[in-house]
């Protein structure tokens, strides 16, 4: 033991062990160094975005500074995670790394920078693909090599074009379609009526039975994290659901078959297809194809097919 | 005894743990061969180690390979022959000593041959202790018995960082075993010597990360009565098969199921435990406020930072029980706090997360729990009492993950 304790001293004294850093502290700083913001600056303008100093706050409302661009409703935030954190995949980094997750709103996008980092070790590319599925965040880890690439670069054109293809500054998401605008007061009433309502009368269920239910038939992904966290009020139940589905405009993830598509809806169509009554299966048909939530020509067409029963009137205006 | 998580195919994995079971063992031995210049022993001695390699296997029979990158493969092996390599160098000693004898002193040749039988049944003796010490390590760190997902075996290695002392050590070696041949026969008991300097950081870096991967103290053990008795299976190794993914989950110490529901669980304690060696080897020699390493420190009371993690880690059972068609319908995160209190923070994160918070009392008779001291009804009574195990207390009033996680920003 004394042997070895001694040749591991020798040997990484002779490689020169780098000062450990503890990486909650390490994340206390989440802005990028003054020399990329001077590199950023002027590429980001060029491409329209406006560079500010912005800050984000955690649950306990500690406020971290950050750097965020900015493109009239479009943003993206940028951010340094230290080495020590993305470089070694531990419990400690792991957790220090996933506090990120609680400062950023759903469909963030965020880029994030490691100096003398290209690759974060096995294990953070789940986080942040969980991240995109949980929160719909879409996070991006720059190998540094590319910064190195950028700030090497002195051929203006030539630095831009990298600038944009490093930062994926392409429109990656496109916005879920809202066409007919917003749902209303009245329609969001009648969903919360309606689910519920299922919720609390659905047959042999409980409510939080009937709500997980639901969530699987819209096939949202990692339906499962669902269980296990509904209460056993419907009304709360409904309001949470509805309230993440519309008021943060989700939509499938890429790798998702329905891609792109309005979560709302196919909400909105699983509970259609709940055993309810033909009333309200007209209602949410209505508020579906008024506000083309739905993108499948052939659902659409019986949805609008039943949403024209002059039996049940319409909501006034 | 549950294992999840069993790869599709078994055989490569075991073809290469007697493949670098052999090489952990051959590399340090084969020197000592050549310096007593008879290489044609070389190839009795290593198809001797290759047949025991292989019958140890028979120890991993029913367990699934643990999935491992080869930066992961190459360090193991390295940190074994650490081990190897001091006690090939103690049996070397007994030819040095044959040699400096047969040329010092005029001795017959019969004494002469009962010397080198004596050096030799030394060296057996030593390579046999080699090949029974090395193998449980390295069966345990390809198949272990316990544990969830699988955690870096070397946290804080990589191949760039490992490249240089690995192309310098070979080098040496390559120079040494040049000399040894040509001029000098020491020099092959040299390359010993190298190896030991060379391997002795990864070997410490694995010792470090075998008491974080093995501890299983009282406390949990107690833990993991309390389930039973409440007819829970304890899942004793899961994992998915996917590295990155099995690293996630690796941050629960205990996973627990019952008709299709399941209990992650990570436990945080004082004195001893899973979060003490975590904190003694300093995960990975990482220095860390919310891991702190101090006593003074582990009085403080816990941030919600200790549960951030959680959630995704979730995530990522439910990821590995779809892939391995395991029922966990539904999973409950649990922290549970043994001689820790928790501040604000992280009962306002429990709450809005919906992450089950157990505070063990510290009068709690864990170790007579532990032991099975106490009658059936009386361990429910405890789960009932301790670990709050009706589990609607967990799931009343709380959002479905991902409902009320917005920033404030």
């Amino acid at each position: 033991m004394i042997i070895q304790q001694t040749a591991t001293f020798i040997t990484e004294k002779l490689a020169g062990e780098p000062e450990k850093k503890d990486p909650f502290l390490a994340l206390r700083s989440l802005e990028i160094d003054a020399e990329l913001v001077k590199t950023f600056t002027p590429l980001f303008e060029q491409a329209g975005f406006r560079i500010v100093l912005d800050a984000v706050r955690d649950p306990t409302g500690m406020s971290r500074k950050l750097t965020l661009a900015k493109n009239g409703g479009s943003s993206l935030y940028v951010i340094a995670v230290d080495k020590c954190v993305l470089g070694e995949f531990t419990d400690v980094t792991f957790s220090a790394f996933n506090t990120l997750l609680y400062l950023f709103g759903a469909s963030s996008k965020v880029r994030i920078i490691s100096r003398d980092l290209d690759v974060p070790d096995l294990g953070f590319d789940s986080i942040i693909e969980q991240w995109e599925q949980f929160k719909k965040i879409s996070a991006v880890v720059i190998p540094w090599k590319h910064i190195a690439a950028l700030l090497r670069e002195n051929d203006s054109e030539t630095r831009f074009q990298k600038f944009q293809l490093i930062f994926k500054l392409e429109p990656c998401d496109k916005p879920v379609s809202q066409a007919a605008g917003p749902i209303t007061d009245a329609e969001r009433d009648d969903i919360l009526r309606i689910m519920s309502a299922y919720a609390s009368g659905a047959f042999n269920l409980t409510p939080q039975a009937a709500m997980q239910n639901l969530v699987l038939a819209a096939d949202f992904p990692d339906a499962g994290n669902f269980s296990g966290s509904w209460s056993g009020d419907p009304n709360s139940n409904s309001l949470r659901l509805l309230k993440w589905a519309k008021d943060d405009h989700l939509a499938y993830p890429q790798n998702h078959p329905r891609k792109g598509q309005s979560m709302l809806g196919w909400l909105l169509k699983a509970l259609h297809d709940q055993t309810i009554s033909s009333e309200d299966k007209v209602i949410l048909a209505r508020i579906v194809v008024d506000h083309a939530l739905i993108e499948d020509a052939a659902i659409v067409s019986n949805l609008r097919t039943e949403a024209s029963d002059p039996d049940v009137p319409r909501h006034q205006p | 005894m549950e294992y999840y998580g069993t790869p599709s195919s078994q055989f490569v994995p075991r073809a290469l743990f007697v493949f670098l079971f052999f090489l952990s063992i051959a590399i340090p031995f084969v020197p000592i061969l050549l310096f007593i210049q008879r290489p044609w022993w070389t190839f009795g001695i290593l198809a001797a180690c290759l047949v025991f390699s292989i019958s140890s296997l028979t120890e991993a029979r029913s367990r699934p390979a643990r999935p491992v990158t080869n930066l992961e493969r190459f360090l193991v092996v390295v940190a074994s022959l650490f081990g190897n390599s001091a006690i090939a160098f103690v049996a070397a000693w007994g030819f040095i000593l044959v040699k400096v004898l047969a040329s010092w002193l005029a001795w017959s040749s019969l004494f002469m041959r009962i010397l080198w039988g004596v050096a030799i049944a030394d060296v057996c003796f030593f390579l046999l202790s080699a090949l029974l010490t090395a193998g449980p390590a390295l069966l345990e760190a390809f198949f272990p018995k316990t544990g969830v997902g699988n955690a870096s075996l070397f946290p804080g290695f990589a191949w760039p960082k490992v490249a240089w002392q690995s192309v310098a050590g070979v080098l040496t070696i390559v120079l040494l075993a040049y000399l040894g041949r040509v001029a000098w026969p020491y020099a092959y008991l040299a390359i010993i010597l190298v190896l030991m300097i060379v391997s002795a950081p990864v070997s410490t870096a694995f010792d470090r990360q075998k008491v974080r991967t093995t501890a299983s103290p009282p406390p949990l053990e107690a833990i993991k009565a309390l389930l039973n008795a409440s007819g829970y299976v304890i899942a004793e190794r899961l994992q998915t098969g996917e590295v990155a993914l099995d690293r996630l989950i690796a941050v629960f110490d205990l996973v627990a199921h019952k008709e299709g529901h399941a209990l992650a669980i990570v436990f945080k304690t004082s004195a001893s435990g899973v979060d003490a060696a975590v904190a003694s080897t300093s995960a990975s020699k990482s220095i860390s406020s919310e891991y702190p390493t101090s006593e003074g420190e582990r009085d403080k009371p816990l941030t919600w930072t200790v549960a951030s993690s959680l959630r995704t880690a979730i995530w990522a059972i439910y990821k590995g029980a779809e892939k391995q068609k395991v029922k966990m319908a539904s999973i409950q995160p649990l922290l549970i706090l043994f001689g820790r209190t928790a501040d604000a923070s992280l009962v306002e994160f429990c709450k809005s997360e919906s992450i089950g918070l157990v505070v063990l009392p510290e009068t709690a008779p864990l170790e007579g729990i532990a032991k099975g001291q106490f009658s059936p009804e009386q361990m429910r009574m405890f789960a009932r009492e301790y670990l709050e195990l009706n589990l609607d207390s967990y799931v009343m009033q709380q959002a479905p993950p991902g409902l009320a996680t917005e920033s404030p920003a």
